[in-house]
């Protein structure tokens, strides 16, 4: 399986510049990473690719109208009693 | 939280953003736009739905944000049900956070959220897991990244609702 994560130092090597810089990065918002303690994070592979091929286009929000109600817990033995053990194919 | 109809638009939109930033492929073509649907009630829903590679195109993780807001004083909204899903065919594994059904679950656990933690393909020995509340659909794509990155936990140390 590839590597799902880089490290802020595997980051600042692709990226030729400093961890520091790549930390600035992070705190800055500009390139996400998830905190694992306090200067240590985890850069997701996906995300490193989505930044270096540029920023994001933020999309606009179109409204429609429904008639039904959402069902989030479909599929869960909700109002049953006690759920039996959850037996998927 | 409680955000207006304005705010709301563009906390979807910040969200969609953000998903797509850590890079989440969201099922929308380039421009097209997100969709929040306004329930007869007046609760407004949306779904951001995508997926993660896995190695191999046909098993890719799937990514799923979706909250309804229901209507809170003047042209006003606040969170009422949410689902954040992670779903993993490579590595069988699904983790997922939920608050619906709240009268159900507090009569029955005393809480109004729960997650699941478990092998889609055997049994999961326990359907109902705590944790607190998820605060928003920001802190709701860190878990799910975070679960995608890391090796699978041990859903067995979750506490389990079940026995409480």
């Amino acid at each position: 399986m590839p590597k799902r994560f880089l490290t802020t130092t595997e980051v600042a090597k692709e990226l030729r510049v400093s961890t520091d810089t790549v930390l600035r990065l992070i705190r800055s918002g500009s390139l996400p990473a998830l905190r694992v303690s306090e200067r240590l994070y985890r850069v997701p592979a996906p995300a490193f690719a989505r930044f270096k091929s540029g920023p994001v286009a933020r999309r606009r929000v179109v409204h429609t109208e429904v008639r039904d109600t959402a069902d989030y817990g479909e599929g869960e033995e909700v109002g049953r009693g006690v759920p039996e053990p959850l037996a998927r194919a | 939280m409680r955000l207006t109809s304005v705010a709301l638009d563009d906390y979807v939109a910040d969200l969609a953003a953000l998903a797509e930033r850590y890079g989440i492929t969201l099922g929308l073509t380039d421009g097209e736009p997100l969709t929040v649907e306004i329930e007869a009630t007046g609760s407004r829903r949306f779904t951001i739905l995508g997926t993660l590679p896995a190695g191999r195109q046909s098993s890719n993780a799937i990514v799923e944000v979706a909250e309804t807001w229901r209507p809170a004083g003047t042209d006003g909204y606040e969170r009422s049900i949410y689902r954040y899903e992670l779903l993993e065919p490579q590595r069988d594994f699904r983790r997922a956070f939920h608050r619906h059904d709240d009268d159900y679950f507090a009569r029955r656990y005393g809480v109004v959220v729960h997650e699941h933690c478990e092998a889609p393909g055997g049994v999961a020995p326990c359907a109902h897991l705590f944790d607190p509340p998820v605060r928003d659909g920001y802190r709701a794509i860190e878990l799910l990244m975070s679960a995608w990155v890391a090796d699978p936990p041990d859903c067995a140390l979750l506490p389990c609702l079940e026995t409480v």
